[in-house]
């Protein structure tokens, strides 16, 4: 019982962490892909208020569901403006790089946050790739 | 086992009868609220903005709107007494009344409101396109998180140039603020009642209009963020009030014969959450991330969040003492390393404005007291409901007092922002500003002065929480657009500036009779803005046209900017008419060519004469 327990835990773990990195992965394709698709901006705008601090309060392993709610827009919010501002300061001004490097946090979050890997999450990592390379292209 | 289940076994016919009968009042009081909604939208999507006179919404608005709000306000008190407590209607019914109130002038209004969201915009603008901060131009460049987010986000969303979103944000804004507020209110009562209420009334009273795109806006998230966190995960357990304090309280139940408890708890134990080492190491990095963004975007919030904290930490309310120094440092980290312009040129005047109480009520309360007579209606209007707020409040921390619970959490963080007294005016604005701060605590309090106590909600008590909440829509509707008029944008002001966009060159200067006019938006990195309230006030051409010249580098022209939305704030805050406006922009029109004129705004260009 117990056994079962704690496997539907790593279930549960590892499929938030999946769909993190998948939305991650998505978000990154679509926002160098449709450029000039409507929903793109919805989509990046939700990724950016969502994601980040969503990876945050994963990492931080807040089980209390009220607390996680009401802490993903404001930690997203903080992650990004500290993203963007760190950039402007260094001299980098690059709304692309500072995307590419809050998509960074958000899946370093994920990864790190992950109890017990399995071989699922380093392959969907790979899977990044890709899509980090096309960005890249665009900085 | 439940009684839904106890009715399951009696008769097929007789559980059909009764699962309708549990469905059918929350479904009613959802198809109430929809239909306040409705009826709402359509009552103020067909109101004319430009009938309004100088006591701003509640001059255009019928009867039927209020009714509207009030059936919405019924449908809320009536859900808060279903058992078990239905949260999605109940969730549902708060977020309608948000977009109802603050989302009103989106419906019949034009263009965005207030010029302020503009400016905002525009800096962040200026950021993206040219990669730098501007400090010397404007001191808010020195707390510069809130418009690199801004300018970050909509470039790379791919938002830029359009101002549409402005009217949405403070439906957005206080939406979000009501998801750490839940988790503040459930961390201190048990009783769902009290918490959905106090949720309630915080929509009711925000009325200071600062949810607008704004650092501060956004820094009120942060804060209610942080203060989640330590009030559900580092709150120190419920205690029993100390002697002196519980001699205090016998001396009132014998001498003054009000029954106090002979038990007082200090923060009975609500909701909180006991997380483990690891989530406690990842809160406190929650709490730094913050509260670190805070500090970077906001002049003033930060001081609030550390008065709290420190006021939590002296009073043994939070075991994590250690957030103190942690942000003192980050303070005056920023202020020392960061935000060296701002305090080069002000430090010497902000050192003199510390505890210089008697100048912040001249500038916070009297010179706001003038104006036209329907605005001193409504700032005497203002004054009153956040009055009857504090009042409230202060009933309601008694009540809780008298059966028993002493919330010394809470009343430490609404009584800190008033801490913020002793530094500086703020240009007038600190007590906004302290309303502002405390009021998600204060809220709390308001709610428990009609829900001390977890007794069943009798049928007198739900007609005061109605009564109590119809009045403060209205209030509500009073306050926050009584200065509408003038926070008003048109098309055609915005049309006006557009066109001024592309008329003038860089360097030459965009003139204003006074700030109430979004000339910032547009290619803010570009131009310089010249603002000359007081020569126009005053009614002289010459002065003013001599301020120009002054004003205006060889080379370079400039261009003045006539707009409803001027006329509108000279009514509303010097009281002057229509006639003197006029006369005033003739003398101008009479000495400076016309360059483009349209309903709402007239452009004159003053050219350097040949030499």
């Amino acid at each position: 019982m117990e056994r079962a327990a704690r496997m539907m835990a790593n279930v549960r773990w590892n499929e938030v962490a999946l769909a993190t990195i998948i939305a991650t992965a998505a978000v990154l394709t679509f926002a160098v892909v449709a450029d000039n698709l409507p929903l793109r901006e919805i989509v990046i705008l939700a990724y950016l208020a969502v994601g980040p601090g969503a990876a945050v309060v994963w990492l931080a392993g807040i089980d209390d569901r009220a607390l996680q709610l009401s802490l993903v827009v404001p930690l997203s919010l903080a992650v990004d403006a500290l993203v963007a501002t760190g950039l402007l300061y260094a001299g980098i001004w690059s709304p692309t790089l500072a995307f590419a490097v809050v998509a960074a946090i958000t899946l370093a979050s994920v990864l790190l946050g992950v109890r017990e890997r399995t071989a699922v999450v380093p392959l969907v990592a790979l899977a990044l790739l890709p899509p980090i390379v096309l960005l890249m292209g665009q900085l | 086992m439940s009684s839904r289940d106890g009715v399951l076994r009696t008769s097929a016919a007789g559980e059909a009868i009764r699962v309708h009968a549990t469905l059918a009042v929350p479904l009613a009081l959802a198809a109430a609220t929809l239909g306040g909604l409705v009826a709402w939208i359509l009552i103020v999507s067909g109101l004319d903005g430009r009938a309004m006179d100088d006591r701003g919404l509640i001059s255009i608005l019928p009867p039927a709107a209020y009714l509207a709000l009030a059936v919405n306000a019924t449908a809320f008190v009536l859900s808060l007494r279903l058992r078990p407590m239905p949260v999605p209607l109940l969730a549902g019914e708060l977020l309608v009344m948000v977009l109802m109130l603050y989302g009103a002038p989106g419906f019949f209004e034009e263009m965005p409101r207030f010029v302020t969201a503009w400016l905002h915009t525009g800096f962040a603008d200026a950021i993206d396109t040219t990669g730098q901060l501007h400090p010397l131009r404007d001191a808010r460049f020195d707390w510069p998180a809130f418009f690199t987010l801004a300018a970050f986000v909509r470039s790379v969303a791919g938002v830029t140039g359009s101002p549409d979103f402005l009217t949405w944000v403070p439906v957005v804004q206080v939406s979000l603020y009501l998801g750490p507020l839940y988790v503040i209110y459930r961390s201190m009562t048990a009783d769902a009642r009290l918490v959905w209420f106090a949720l309630w009334v915080f929509v009711l009273t925000n009325w200071v209009g600062q949810d607008y795109f704004s650092p501060q806006g956004l820094n009120v998230l942060l804060m209610l963020a942080v203060f989640a966190i330590l009030l559900s995960a580092f709150r120190s357990d419920p205690a029993r009030v100390p002697g002196r304090l519980s001699a205090v309280a016998g001396w009132i139940r014998r001498r003054l014969r009000i029954p106090l408890p002979r038990d007082i708890v200090i923060d009975p134990s609500g909701g909180g959450t006991s997380p483990s080492a690891r989530t406690r190491i990842g809160l406190m990095a929650a709490v730094v991330l913050l509260v670190g963004t805070s500090v970077a975007s906001h002049q003033l919030t930060p001081f609030a969040i550390v008065g709290g904290v420190i006021g939590l930490v002296v009073f043994r309310r939070m075991t994590m003492s250690g957030a103190v120094p942690i942000m003192v440092v980050l303070i005056v980290s920023w202020l020392m390393f960061m935000a060296t312009t701002f305090l080069t040129g002000h430090l010497a005047g902000l050192l003199e404005e510390v505890g210089r109480t008697e100048q912040l009520a001249s500038s916070a309360v009297g010179d706001r007291l003038g104006g036209s007579p329907g605005h001193r209606f409504i700032v005497q209007g203002r004054l009153l409901f956040t009055g009857a707020v504090w009042l409230f409040a202060l009933v309601g921390g008694l009540r809780r007092i008298a059966s028993g619970r002493f919330d010394l959490s809470m009343a430490i963080l609404a009584a800190a922002p008033f801490g913020l007294i002793l530094l500086q005016s703020y240009g007038g604005e600190i007590l906004l500003r302290i309303f502002l701060f405390s009021l998600p605590f204060m809220a709390f309090f308001v709610a428990a002065a009609f829900l001390p106590s977890s007794r069943p909600t009798s049928w007198g008590v739900s007609l005061a929480l109605l009564v109590v909440s119809v009045a403060l829509a209205g209030g509500f509707v009073l306050a926050r657009y009584g200065n509408e008029k003038a926070d008003m944008v048109t098309a055609a002001e915005y049309e006006a500036l557009a066109e001024l966009a592309v008329i003038a060159e860089p360097g030459d200067r965009i003139v204003s009779v006074n700030h109430n006019v979004p000339t910032d938006y547009f290619e803010w990195e570009e131009h310089r803005f010249v603002s000359l309230p007081n020569e126009f006030a005053l009614g002289d051409a010459a002065d003013v046209i001599g301020e120009v010249e002054a004003a205006t580098p060889e080379g370079n022209d400039a261009y003045i900017v006539l707009t409803r939305a001027q006329q509108a704030y000279a009514e509303l805050f010097w009281n002057l008419t229509d006639d003197e406006w006029t006369q005033r922009a003739a003398a101008l029109e009479a000495e400076l060519p016309l360059v483009y004129r349209n309903e709402d705004a007239t452009i004159l260009r003053w050219s350097a004469p040949p030499a």
